[in-house]
């Protein structure tokens, strides 16, 4: 019951951030299947269960030098070997939820930001709440700002989805690549 | 009416690119990679950190003897140039050295010493020679001119807008508002304007991550200022450039005259002031 109460603190919160706007921003761009299609046009795609291990999680992050915060890998395999990863980020001040297609031989072929959440100071552990329900299901997706900004001055290094990619070209090399 | 909004991270930023046309998504996709692709492409020819770079090999090579170079970095070296006059030196991308010496930039093992300064520089529309060993970095006018070209190949029939950090450009701007990030809070908050041109880019220090800075050419030294300047133009390219020589120069408005734009200094209190 104490749980149900603090969720339910925690969306009376996020609808707080509603009414802000202007405090934190998050931005929906292309949905799987379009960035499939962006990533990977005219591949047929399978979904594969991949769940890392302990020993794994951690080979990984030694290698890649980025934490590795989930131990499941959304991930579709190609006839070809190459692959589509689905995978979320934490930045300093953004969540982001991103694709990444690797060739078979387990290089880079593109990137595309799915979901872009920019968040400061305290507002984060609210952010971070809010992910666990997003993508839950169709219609279940909680949008902070719906506004469609056009936003000048905002120079946000894309430095996290690079690590973000270091850490998946080293999840390929240790597991996928064998899967 | 339908609406693509795509964004991957590409110039060192997230680069977003918004859609609307009477057309199905497979259509703005296709028109969205078309233009990611010029994107990548001319990061391929302008970015100072590839070392295998088409302004790299200028950099290493052009002191020793004329170098060939594309249209595309005759076009932004040639209005490099002319704002290097008209900001009487404000704005020179040949700070490159100096930013390899405070670690900001790579070095690709061709360190320069001593300095020299863009009227070392003689660009022809398919050449380029320095008179004496310098290095050239495009990261204050390069985003723009990436922008302005995604947007031309997106093409006609489509509301576009393009946005790399900040520096956009808009296919139907008039009577559309934009947010500009105040310096006050750290780019937390943002003010509302109407859109004035084409094209609008912000520099300012309040974004710069770490060590990075925003080099008075000048002086050699980091700009102290905590103001934000936001430059409209008809192109992304010269309003990305213009904002630097808007922010280091004492005076910049007939600068800004010349190129027929127009600006928003923004103060760290958060008073807006035309210019």
């Amino acid at each position: 019951m104490q749980r149900r109460s603090l969720l339910k603190t925690l969306l009376l919160a996020a609808g707080g951030l509603c009414a802000s706007g202007s405090r934190a921003s998050a931005k929906t761009y292309l949905t799987v299947e379009q960035a499939q299609k962006s990533l990977c046009k005219g591949l047929a795609l399978r979904p594969m269960e991949i769940a890392l291990t302990k020993e794994q999680m951690k080979s990984i992050q030694a290698t890649s030098g980025v934490r590795v915060r989930n131990d499941k890998v959304n991930a579709w395999k190609a006839a070809d070997g190459s692959w589509f990863i689905v995978d979320q980020i934490l930045g300093k001040h953004e969540f982001i939820d991103m694709a990444v297609a690797l060739s078979a031989a387990g290089k880079v072929k593109g990137v595309e930001i799915l979901e872009y959440r920019e968040s400061y100071g305290h507002e984060i552990i609210n952010v971070k709440w809010l992910a666990q329900f997003i993508g839950k299901g169709p219609g279940k997706r909680l949008e902070i700002d719906k506004d469609v900004k056009n936003i000048s001055g905002a120079t946000l290094s894309s430095v996290h989805v690079m690590e973000g990619v270091n850490r998946l070209t080293e999840t390929w090399a240790q597991v996928l690549r064998n899967s | 009416m339908n609406t693509l909004r795509q964004c991957r991270p590409l110039l060192g930023t997230y680069v977003e690119i918004h859609l609307t046309a009477d057309e199905d998504d497979d259509a703005l996709l296709d028109r969205s990679m078309t233009a990611f692709e010029e994107i990548q492409r001319l990061q391929r020819l302008m970015s100072f950190h590839d070392p295998v770079s088409e302004l790299t090999r200028i950099n290493q090579t052009a002191h020793l003897g004329e170098v060939e170079i594309s249209h595309d970095l005759w076009r932004v070296l040639a209005f490099a140039g002319d704002l290097f006059e008209a900001s009487g030196g404000y704005f020179d991308p040949t700070i490159a050295p100096e930013l390899i010496r405070r670690g900001l930039l790579p070095d690709h093992g061709n360190t320069v010493k001593g300095y020299a300064d863009w009227s070392s520089v003689s660009l022809t529309e398919n050449s380029i020679r320095f008179s004496a060993p310098l290095q050239i970095d495009l990261g204050g006018i390069a985003k723009g001119y990436a922008v302005d070209r995604a947007l031309h190949v997106l093409g006609s029939g489509v509301d576009a807008t393009v946005n790399a950090g900040g520096d956009l450009a808009m296919a139907h701007w008039p009577g559309r508002d934009v947010e500009i990030r105040t310096p006050a809070s750290g780019g937390r908050e943002t003010v509302r304007v109407p859109m004035e041109n084409c094209a609008l880019a912000t520099s300012a220090t309040y974004y710069l991550a770490g060590e990075q800075v925003i080099l008075d050419p000048y002086y050699m030294r980091p700009f102290p200022g905590k103001q934000s300047v936001s430059i409209f133009a008809k192109s992304c390219m010269i309003a990305d450039a213009l904002t630097k020589a808007a922010l280091l120069m004492p005076d910049p408005a007939r600068a800004l005259r010349e190129y027929g734009a127009s600006g928003i200094i923004i103060s760290l209190e958060g008073h807006l002031k035309r210019v």
